[in-house]
Parts: C-alpha cells; structure tokens; sequence
C-alpha cells in the first residue's frame, strides 16, 4: 500500500484511494486509466444524447394527416405540427430526414389505406408451459414452439437466434420477471 | 342516448393478470418473434424493451430519438419501423426501444397502432372487442377528443 502524495497508487494487489481523493472523480480516473485499469479517453467527441422534448399534442399532426391520407397513402410520413419533413415508402429515409431536420420530437407514421387481416395469434400452450415452469427460469429469457422450450438463457439474442436454429420460424420469447411485481401503473 | 358499434374480434384475457396483455408478432425484416404486451391507452406510442429490438436485429440508437414522459420522470427510446400483427390485423408501426434495460414492458400505445383500430374494453369480464377503424372518415373524432381533453386539463 502506498500513497504518493495526491494520487491513487496501483500495485500488483491492487488499487488504493486515499481518503484525500474521495469525490475527486476525475483525478481517480485519470489516475486509474494511466494505471492502465481503464481504456484511454476516445479522440471521437463523446455521443450527444438527444434533447430532452417529450412527445406534444399532437392534434396539428392529425389535422394534417386527414387533409394529406390519401395523397401520401403506404407511405411513411414525418411531421413537426402540420410541417412534412419527409416521406416515401422506406422509414428508414423517412427518419433520416426527420433527424436531418433538427425537430426534436416529429411524429412519424405509416398512412394504411387498409387494415391488412391475419389469421390469429394462438399462444394459449406457450402461456400454460409458463403457468407451470417459470419459477425455473426466474430472470432469464425463454423461447417456446408451442408448449416446448426450445432454448434459455440471460441473453435475448442469443436465445432467439438458437430457437431460429432449431428451425422455429416465429418463437414466442419472454423474460421471465419476478413474481412479486408491483402493479404496473401504466402512463 | 345509446351509441352502437360493431367489431370484429373479440379477445378473452385474463382479468386477474397485471394489465391487459395481448398475444403480439413483431416482424423486422426476415425476423418475427411473438410476445405478450400490454395494451395501453396511456402510452402515446408503441413502447418496447431494447432486448426484443437486438433480438430482431436492430441497432437501436439507429432509429428516431423520443423521450417518452411517465408520472416519475422520463427515458429515452428509438424509433423504428415494425410490423406488428395482434388479434386479427397488421399494421407498420413506429415503436419506439428503450435505451436502458432496466425498461421491462412491453405496451402497445395509441399512434400507429389503437388509432388505426376499434377498441371496446368489458374489463370485469376480460373481454376485448377489437375492430378495424376507417381513418378517411372519422379523423375529425379523435381531434375533437384530442381538443376536449386538452381544454379539459
């Protein structure tokens, strides 16, 4: 154990803060990371997190949308009030052309001329394979082909990919929570 | 005066269960996946975890930045185009994928999906009465719903 003067020591054994650097953040982290414990501070200027705009009202949007349905019908639009700041068929351009614009919370939308029907979704045997294992999966998730566990594991991907593998077109995953769940207050 | 409405599915769910939970399929691409999510008139938006993004193949932080607000305080999500099938209908969706993990539900919100359908809730009973909605026609509804509750609060 050592101390030299106002920094944090490393040794073989490990790292000592002394007492005079407790709430100096900064200076332990430098420390640390010339120690070679931490990676080195990245040249790339750190990511910005978007501004802080929760969703608005958004009654100018649907005005908009019943004016414009059927000139933008299947397509995908981007709209700051009744302002378009894009649209076509790929929400991928579509949202690239809202975040080009700068508009912090634009209400992006897919126009459907038509509801498309489908045949129902049956998870009735995956929901009682639940009833009767979860307790043995607590705080993983599972894949399910009807009321057979295909795969599980703390990693969603991985226990996606495993039961696509094993030749489950269209698995029903879940993340087995804890019983003692509070209620869910909804917003 | 009595109001009539007609629909087309109904869906027997579990009234004991926390909230109202509907058998989705999510679609991105080649991939699907189904899900329980809850029904929420509450949310603004289709809000799902992060995990059941990367699942499907998503780089999350790819898609459109929202904050969404709750009685607590706010988290950040992205957007992205996906196909969700429940009951009987398909619509494109931008559902928005919580950047922390520590966001664990899965809830199915107003734009892009309630308000291209018809919902008529009997919760005491567990049934939901689901319908497809004709949007051409009845747009000037939910912005007279929308002003109301907006002059009312």
């Amino acid at each position: 154990m050592q101390e030299n003067g106002n920094s944090v020591v490393i040794t073989e054994t490990g790292a000592i803060i002394p007492r005079a650097l407790f709430g100096r953040e900064d200076l332990i982290v430098e420390e640390l990371r010339q120690a070679g414990v931490l990676s080195p501070p990245s040249a790339e200027k750190p990511v910005k997190a978007p501004a802080r705009m929760e969703m608005p009202n958004r009654s100018r949007e649907l005005k908009w949308i019943k004016e414009h349905r059927k000139e933008y019908a299947d397509q995908w639009v981007a709209l700051d009030g009744d302002r378009l700041l894009g649209h076509g068929t790929s929400s991928r351009e579509v949202i690239a052309a809202a975040r080009q614009s700068g508009v912090e919370s634009p209400l992006i939308v897919h126009l459907e001329t038509k509801v498309r029907r489908v045949p129902p979704i049956d998870i009735s045997r995956e929901k009682q394979w639940l009833k009767e294992h979860r307790h043995e999966y607590i705080g993983q998730w599972v894949a399910l082909d009807g009321d057979r566990l295909i795969s599980h594991g703390t990693n969603a991907r991985e226990v996606y990919e495993t039961a696509r593998e094993a030749g489950v077109k269209v698995p029903f995953v879940a993340h087995i929570d804890p019983p003692d769940q509070l209620p869910f207050g909804g917003w | 005066m009595a109001y009539t409405m007609t629909f087309d599915v109904l869906h027997e769910y579990d009234a004991g269960d926390l909230g109202i939970t509907v058998p989705v399929e999510l679609t991105i691409g080649m991939n699907s996946t189904k899900v329980d999510a809850k029904l929420d008139s509450g949310a603004g938006c289709c809000i799902f975890r992060r995990e059941l993004g990367e699942m499907l193949g998503l780089d999350i932080e790819s898609g459109m930045p929202q904050w969404i607000s709750t009685p607590t305080g706010s988290f950040l999500t992205y957007g992205h185009d996906v196909t969700i099938s429940a009951f009987e209908f398909q619509l494109n969706v931008m559902v928005y994928f919580a950047v922390d993990e520590w966001f664990i539900r899965d809830v199915l919100g107003r734009f892009g999906w309630m308000q291209q359908l018809k919902l008529g809730i009997v919760d005491y009973e567990g049934k939901l009465y689901i319908g497809s909605y004709d949007a051409d026609t009845s747009v000037d509804d939910i912005v007279a719903e929308i002003e109301k509750d907006r002059t009312q609060s």
